[in-house]
């Protein structure tokens, strides 16, 4: 397998490559951005926005939280492993990050479907339009991870001698930025207001 | 102390426990939010640090992200308190 040496204090070469991290930055704030809007909206009518935060399930949204979370750690262990060499142990722990986003899915399923159930859809009232919308870009990138990690696991199994820790570093700091995106989500959307 | 992946995970689980809880338990709402918003800082730090490697890359980065969450958590709490 190919180890690039990196050095990683330069500017240009952060973790998973420069083009990542621009994209990482873009998300973030764009999702920041609906966030601080969600907030601003809020003072518009409190109250509703309260009872409508009281309706979701603080359970599923912990729940997933620790998903993500255990999800995000299989897969800084697997880059850990593949710094390491160990292309075997790190494609057993791919598999298991991707375990971690498709019970996220699944849970987010359910809550969805009980949300549909309750005529609970986008334009119920305001707050509700925002979690759909946060929610549901949150999830498309949920699954465009899934689709990275699968393609980056199928790499390993391949293309044992020529797989460039890079490409998987890559891959790594998007699924990373799923977490990230959610730890912003999870306390605006199902703590806070 | 070294921190591993293994103890930042279970330092990630304590305090999303303790998030989920004090929004249900403590009476206070804005002292409530400031506590979640804190916890939940934290959280992305561990992450993006730890898990993403990123305490290794250059200052820039870790100086963006740090002012990214900075005003965001500054100008939600604001925004909360008016």
């Amino acid at each position: 397998m190919e180890q690039a040496k990196v050095d990683y204090k330069n500017i240009f070469y952060p973790p998973g490559g420069i083009l990542i991290w621009i994209l990482i930055i873009l998300e973030l704030i764009t999702f920041g951005a609906a966030l601080v809007a969600l907030t601003v909206s809020s003072k518009d009518d409190p109250a509703q926005f309260h009872r409508s935060r009281l309706m979701l399930n603080v359970v599923y949204g912990t729940v997933n939280t620790l998903f993500l979370l255990t999800s995000g750690y299989f897969m800084a262990v697997s880059i850990r492993s593949l710094k390491l060499n160990d292309i075997k142990r790190s494609a057993f722990y791919i598999k298991l990050a991707m375990s971690g986003g498709v019970l996220f899915l699944f849970l987010k399923g359910v809550e969805y479907s009980e949300k549909f159930s309750h005529g609970i859809t986008l334009g119920y009232n305001t707050f509700f339009n925002f979690y759909w919308l946060l929610t549901g870009f949150h999830v498309i990138h949920v699954i465009v991870g899934l689709v990275i990690l699968i393609f980056i696991y199928s790499g390993l199994k391949k293309k044992k001698e020529e797989y460039d820790i890079l490409d998987a570093e890559a891959g790594a700091a998007f699924w990373h930025l799923c977490d990230l995106i959610w730890l912003l989500l999870f306390p605006m959307l199902y703590l806070v207001l | 102390m070294k921190l591993t992946h293994e103890k930042i995970i279970i330092v990630l689980y304590v305090i999303t426990l303790i998030t989920a809880i004090s929004s249900r338990t403590v009476n206070n709402l804005y002292f409530a939010a400031m506590l979640i918003l804190a916890l939940s800082a934290v959280k992305f730090f561990l992450v993006f640090f730890q898990f993403m490697d990123m305490k290794h890359a250059n200052s820039f980065w870790k100086a963006f992200i740090i002012v990214f969450l900075v005003g965001f958590t500054g100008a939600v709490s604001i925004i909360l308190n008016l």
